[in-house]
C-alpha cells in the first residue's frame, strides 16, 4: 500500500495550501516560514497561502489551483477537518481530486489556538504537516459507499414529540411504526391540566375550554393508515445498519417484526424521585410532586368542589412550591436546569389560587426561569393574584405534632422562615426516561453529560446521523412547543432521507485482509455493530468479512485482531507509519 | 418546475430555511436588506455554550447558500409589496441600487483602499470606520463591493470619483438605478431577526455618556480576533487593557416602561463573554449584575458552574440603578443595592461596563407586518397562535421561523428554520392537520 507511489511522480504530485483563517491561525504561527520549508520536499508541487479556504473566494482560489497545477493529491493546513474539512475538500473534489487523496491537518485547534509562542507553535505545525505530506503519499483513490434507505420508519416513544414526528412522516407518504411503551399515546402533555402560557389544558378534554386543540391530536395518529401504532410494547433487538434496520417489539400479543429505513428516538424524559432526599420528607401524604398536584387539579374539574388535600380530604390554605427538586444541584439529583418547573408551578399556582381564593400559597426559587414570549405577563398576572414569590433554597420540610412545616430561606430579605403548610408541592424536575439507556445502547447513540441523548452538533440540522434522529425531551427538558418544532424538523430531515433512497458515506470503514486473515472470530465477538461475518474462504476455511453499510470505523476489531489482518481503510500500518515518521523527522530537527 | 418560496431576511434562520428549502427541491428567493447575508450571527465571537467559532459554522452556510443552485440571492434589496394569498402570492422585491456591477466586481479592495469617505462600520458596531465604498465584513456573501450613495461624494455631489478610476475591472457605475424585481410564490417565509435596542434611550446606564460604557454586540467585536481590536481586550477610552468589568443584565428588557419580555439570550452570551474575557486576558476580573440567572436549554447551566469555578465570575443579583463616569475620563462608577440590603447603595468602580440591551424584532418585521396587514402582538413580534405548528403564522402560506417570532437562541432558531421546510411541503403537498 506504502510503496506504489514513488516512482510514479504524476500520480504523487501534492498541492499544499496553508490558511490563515483571517488571522486566527497566521498570528500565533508562521505560515510563510512554513511554506519555505516544505516547497522543497519531493512531490511537492505547488505550496499556496490564503486568508480563508473556507470563503467563497478560498474555494474559488483552491478551484483554480487545481486546474492550473494539475495536482493528484492535496494536503491542507487549516482548522480541525471535522469543521471546515467537508466543504474545503469538496473544491478540490469538484474538479476531479479523488476525496481519498485528501489530508487536512488541524493547525488551529491543536495548535495555533494553543501554544502563544510562535516559533513554537510553528515548528509543532510544520512537523504536523509534514506528517500529512507523509501519509497522503500512502493513500489509494477509492469511491463513497452508497447506502440504500427503506422507505420506512420506527417512531420511538407516543408522546407529543413522537405523534408529531409519526404525523408529518405519514403525510409525506411513508409507512410509521409508533412504539409506545405505555397503554396509551400522548405521554406525559396528556396528563397536564394546562399549558404554558394560555393557560388551557394540556389535550383536548372538551369540557374545559373550547379552544384547546393545542397539541396533535391522538385520534389522528390512530386513525392515520399509514401509522401502525403499537402500545405496551417494547424493542427487543434492531439488528442491521443505517438505512436498513430489522426491529423486534416484544408486543402484549407476542414478537412483531419489521424493517425500517429511519429512526426516531422520542423517549421523552421522567421527573425526578424525591424520596431520594429523606429533608423533603415526601413520604408524608401532603408533600406531593407537581405531577400528583395535575392530577388532583384534573380530578376537581371532574368532580367539581375544591381541591383536597391527600392525607385528610381538607381543603389547603397555604401552599408551599418548592423549585429545583432534583435540578441545579449535582449533589441532590442533576445539575442542570429542568427548563419547565418555574413556568408551570406559576401556572399551577395561579389555578390554586383561583380555585382556593383564601389560600396563601408561596412559591421558593433560585431564578425565575422563562425566557419565553408571555412568560412575564404571566409572571406578572401570578404577583397580581397574590402568589408570593420567596428567593431560596429551602432546608427541610418536616411535620412536628401532626402540622407540616417548611424551613426556608428568604435571600432577598435576608430572613429565616418556618412556614406552617397544609400541602407542599415539589416541582421536581427531569431525567431521561425509564428504558431509554436500553436504547441509546442498542442505537450506539451518545449521552451528555446530563445523560441525555446527545446532539451531534447543535449548530447543524442533523445531517449523517446514520439515519437516527433523536427529538424532544429525550434530548434534554423541553416545553411542548419546543419538543414539536424538533419533532418536525427531526421528520423532515427522516423524509428526505427517505425520499432521497440513497445516501453517499465516506468509506472509513474496516478491511480484512485475507492473506493475513485466520478466520479465528475474534473480531466477529467484539464488534458492538455486528459488522463483521466469517465466510467460507473457497479454501476450506473461514475468513472475516466487513458489512460496509453496518461498520461504523471504530477500530475495536483492528486491536482484537492477532494477525494485523483488521485494519480501518485510509489508517493501515503503513500509512499511520507514514504519517508518524513525518511528524519525528520534523520534531526531530 | 417546482414552486417558488420567498425567503424574507438573510440571518442564521433564513439562511439555514433557505438551504433546506432548496434542497427539498423548491426554487428559494432569499431577500436580504443589507449588502451581505449573515445577519447578527457573523458579527458573533464565539457561541454559547459550546464556545465554538461562530463565523466558522456560519460562513459555508453562506457560501452553500450562494452556490446552491435552487438559490436566488436578493441582498441590498427590500420587500416592495406582496400581494395575494396562499398558494399565488405576487412579491416585489426592491434592488436598491449598489452603484457596482456585480459581475464585474472581483472584490479587490483597491476602491477601498483609495475612498476618502470614512463612516462609522455598522458591522463592527461603530468602533471602527469603513469607507463609502466598502465590503461589510472579510467573509461577505457575495464578496462584492458596495456604495453607500448617503456617504459617497460623487453620487451626493458630484465630486471625487476615485472609486471610478482605480477599478480595473469597471464594476463601478455612478448612474446605476435601483430595480423592482416581481416575483410568485407559493409560501412566505419571514426571519427578519432582531435589532439591538439602543441603550441611550436609558441614560441611568451612561450608554453614550461614559466612553466605557459599551453594548454587548460591542463586546462580541472587541472579543472577535478580526474585530477593531484584533481581539485585544482594550477599553474604548484609553486602549488599556482593563481589569475590572461588570455586565449588566435586562437592560430595557424586563421592565413595564420598557419591553416586558424577557430576551431570553443575555445570561447565556454574558455567560460567554465572560468566560471569553478571562480567556484573552487571564487577570481580568467579572462580575455580572443580573435579575434571574435563565440558564434555560442544554448544557447551560453546566456553562454558568463552569464561569463561576473554573473562570472566577462574580454574579450578583441586581439591576444597577445608576451608571456615573468614575473620577477622570476612563472607567465607570457602578452604583447598586442587592436584596435585603440595608443602608446606602453600593458604588463600586469598574474599567468598564457592558450593557445586555434589550433584543427588539427589527425594523423590517412592523413593515412586512404593515404589507401584509397582519397584526402584531404587543411586543411587536407576530403572532404564531397554533402549538401545533409553531412556525404558522395567522395568514395561511405565512411562516415564521427565528427572532421574528420569538426571542431564540440559534440552536432553536436553525431548528425551527427546518420545520419551516417541512412546514412549507406540507402545506404545499395540500396536508394541513
Amino acid at each position: 500500500m506504502a510503496d506504489n507511489t514513488d516512482n510514479d511522480s504524476a500520480k504523487s504530485s501534492i498541492g499544499l495550501y496553508l490558511c490563515r483563517c483571517n488571522g486566527e491561525i497566521s498570528k500565533y504561527i508562521d505560515l510563510d516560514r512554513i511554506a519555505d520549508n516544505l516547497k522543497s520536499i519531493e512531490n511537492v508541487k505547488v505550496v499556496g497561502i490564503h486568508d480563508a479556504l473556507c470563503s467563497r473566494e478560498g474555494q474559488t482560489f483552491l478551484k483554480e489551483e487545481k486546474e492550473k497545477h494539475g495536482f493528484e493529491r492535496a494536503v491542507i493546513g487549516a482548522c480541525s477537518p471535522n469543521i471546515q474539512g467537508i466543504i474545503v475538500g469538496k473544491a478540490l473534489e469538484e474538479k476531479g481530486l479523488n476525496k481519498y487523496l485528501f489530508e487536512q491537518v488541524n493547525i488551529r485547534e491543536q495548535c495555533a489556538w494553543v501554544h502563544p509562542d510562535i516559533d513554537k507553535a510553528t515548528a509543532k505545525a510544520l512537523a504536523l504537516i509534514n506528517g500529512g505530506l507523509r501519509r497522503v503519499l500512502t493513500l489509494e483513490p477509492m469511491e463513497d459507499v452508497e447506502i440504500s434507505i427503506l422507505p420506512s420508519a420506527l417512531v420511538i416513544g407516543g408522546g407529543v414529540t413522537g405523534m408529531q414526528a409519526a404525523l408529518d412522516i405519514a403525510a409525506a407518504g411513508f409507512k410509521v411504526y409508533l412504539l409506545e411503551r405505555t397503554e396509551e399515546l400522548g405521554g406525559r402533555a396528556y396528563k397536564l391540566s394546562m399549558t404554558f402560557p394560555t393557560h388551557n389544558c394540556g389535550i383536548c378534554c372538551m369540557q374545559y375550554c373550547k379552544e384547546c386543540v393545542f397539541t396533535p391530536k391522538i385520534e389522528d395518529v390512530l386513525q392515520d393508515e399509514k401509522i401502525e401504532v403499537m402500545l405496551n410494547s417494547e424493542i427487543e433487538s434492531i439488528e442491521g445498519g443505517f438505512g436498513n434496520r430489522h426491529i423486534t417489539v416484544k408486543a402484549p400479543d407476542g414478537p412483531r417484526e419489521f424493517d425500517v429505513g429511519t429512526i426516531i428516538v422520542a423517549t421523552g424524559s421522567k421527573t425526578f424521585d424525591p424520596s431520594d432526599l429523606p429533608e423533603l420528607n415526601y413520604s408524608s401524604p401532603d408533600v406531593i410532586t407537581t405531577v400528583e398536584l395535575e392530577q388532583l387539579i384534573v380530578k376537581q374539574r371532574e368532580k367539581g368542589g375544591s381541591i383536597e388535600r391527600p392525607s385528610d380530604g381538607k381543603v389547603p390554605k397555604t401552599i408551599n412550591f418548592i423549585q429545583c427538586v432534583g435540578s441545579r444541584d449535582r449533589a441532590k439529583g442533576n445539575l442542570h436546569c429542568s427548563l419547565v418547573c418555574c413556568t408551570y408551578a406559576i401556572g399551577q399556582a395561579r389555578e390554586l389560587v383561583k380555585l382556593i381564593p383564601d389560600a396563601t400559597v408561596y412559591i421558593h426559587y433560585i431564578d425565575l426561569r422563562g425566557p419565553y414570549r408571555g412568560f412575564e405577563e404571566f409572571y406578572d398576572a401570578a404577583k397580581q393574584e397574590g402568589v408570593q414569590f420567596v428567593r431560596g433554597r429551602i432546608s427541610k420540610i418536616y411535620s412536628t405534632g401532626g402540622k407540616l412545616f417548611v424551613r426556608a430561606e428568604d435571600t432577598d430579605a435576608g430572613a429565616l422562615l418556618e412556614i406552617e403548610s397544609d400541602l407542599v408541592v415539589l416541582s421536581v424536575g427531569q431525567e431521561p426516561a425509564q428504558g431509554s439507556e436500553k436504547i441509546v445502547e442498542m442505537l450506539h447513540l451518545q449521552t451528555d453529560i446530563d445523560e441525555f441523548i446527545k446532539d451531534i452538533n447543535p449548530m447543524f440540522p442533523p445531517e449523517f446521523r446514520r439515519g437516527i434522529y433523536a427529538a424532544g425531551c429525550a434530548q434534554g427538558p423541553k416545553g411542548i412547543r419546543y419538543s414539536i418544532d424538533d419533532a418536525k424538523s427531526a421528520a423532515s430531515e427522516v423524509i428526505r432521507l427517505m425520499r432521497d433512497g440513497t445516501v453517499k458515506m465516506p468509506r472509513i470503514t474496516a478491511k480484512a485482509d485475507e492473506f493475513r486473515c485466520r478466520g479465528c472470530g475474534r473480531c466477529v465477538d467484539v464488534c458492538q455493530f455486528d459488522a463483521i461475518t466469517l465466510i467460507e474462504d473457497g479454501k476450506g476455511g473461514q475468513i472475516a468479512k466487513v458489512d460496509e453499510v453496518r461498520c461504523e470505523g471504530c477500530g475495536t476489531c483492528t486491536v482484537a485482531c492477532c494477525n494485523k489482518a483488521m485494519t480501518i481503510i485510509g489508517y493501515a500500518i503503513p500509512q499511520v507509519i507514514a504519517n508518524v515518521m513525518g511528524l519525528v523527522e520534523e520534531a526531530g530537527q | 418546475m417546482k414552486e417558488n418560496v420567498v425567503v424574507i431576511g438573510a440571518g442564521i434562520a433564513g439562511i439555514q430555511a433557505s438551504l433546506d428549502l432548496a434542497d427539498m427541491g423548491f426554487s428559494v428567493h432569499l431577500i436580504e436588506k443589507t449588502p451581505s447575508i449573515g445577519g447578527h450571527m457573523a458579527q458573533l465571537d464565539k457561541t454559547f455554550p459550546t464556545n465554538d467559532c461562530s463565523m466558522c459554522i456560519l460562513s459555508p452556510k453562506m457560501i452553500m447558500c450562494a452556490e446552491h443552485e435552487n438559490i436566488t440571492l436578493h441582498t441590498y434589496s427590500e420587500v416592495d409589496s406582496i400581494a395575494g394569498d396562499f398558494p399565488r402570492f405576487k412579491v416585489g422585491i426592491r434592488e436598491k441600487a449598489r452603484y457596482i456591477d456585480l459581475n464585474r466586481c472581483t472584490g479587490c479592495g483597491d476602491c477601498v483602499a483609495k475612498c476618502p469617505s470614512k463612516v462609522p462600520s455598522e458591522f463592527e458596531e461603530g468602533l471602527s470606520i469603513r469607507k463609502a465604498i466598502y465590503l461589510p465584513f472579510p467573509q461577505a456573501v457575495p464578496r462584492k463591493m458596495t456604495i453607500d450613495a448617503e456617504n459617497c461624494r460623487k453620487i451626493k455631489d458630484n465630486k471625487c470619483g476615485v472609486c471610478l478610476k482605480v477599478c480595473q475591472a469597471g464594476a463601478v457605475d455612478y448612474d446605476q438605478k435601483g430595480r423592482i424585481v416581481e416575483l410568485d410564490a407559493a409560501v412566505i417565509v419571514i426571519a427578519t431577526g432582531f435589532d439591538l435596542m439602543d441603550a441611550t434611550a436609558l441614560p441611568q446606564f451612561g450608554y453614550g455618556i461614559c466612553k466605557d460604557v459599551v453594548s454587548s454586540m460591542q463586546f462580541e467585536r472587541i472579543l472577535s480576533a478580526s474585530g477593531p481590536t484584533g481581539g485585544h481586550l482594550v477599553r474604548p477610552s484609553d486602549d488599556k487593557e482593563p481589569v475590572n468589568l461588570a455586565f449588566v443584565q435586562c437592560v430595557g428588557s424586563r421592565d413595564a416602561k420598557n419591553h416586558l419580555y424577557c430576551s431570553s439570550v443575555c445570561c447565556m452570551y454574558a455567560t460567554k463573554e465572560s468566560i471569553l474575557a478571562t480567556e484573552h486576558a487571564p487577570d481580568v476580573k467579572i462580575t455580572i449584575f443580573y435579575m434571574d440567572m435563565r440558564a434555560v436549554g442544554k448544557g447551560f447551566q453546566e456553562f454558568v458552574q463552569r464561569a463561576k469555578k473554573s473562570h472566577g465570575v462574580r454574579y450578583v443579583r441586581s439591576r444597577p440603578a445608576k451608571v456615573q463616569q468614575a473620577n477622570g475620563d476612563n472607567g465607570v462608577l457602578v452604583s447598586y443595592e442587592t436584596p435585603g440590603m440595608t443602608g446606602e447603595p453600593v458604588s463600586e468602580e469598574y474599567d468598564m461596563l457592558i450593557l445586555c440591551p434589550a433584543l427588539l424584532p427589527s425594523s423590517s418585521t412592523r413593515e412586512i407586518a404593515k404589507m401584509l396587514d397582519m397584526e402584531l402582538d404587543d411586543d411587536g413580534f407576530f403572532r404564531t397562535p397554533d402549538i401545533r405548528y409553531p412556525t404558522d403564522s395567522s395568514k395561511k402560506g405565512i411562516l415564521i421561523c427565528g427572532f421574528s417570532g420569538a426571542p431564540m437562541d440559534i440552536p432553536d432558531s436553525v431548528s425551527q428554520a427546518s420545520g419551516v421546510a417541512a412546514r412549507t411541503a406540507e402545506l404545499l403537498s395540500g396536508g394541513d392537520r
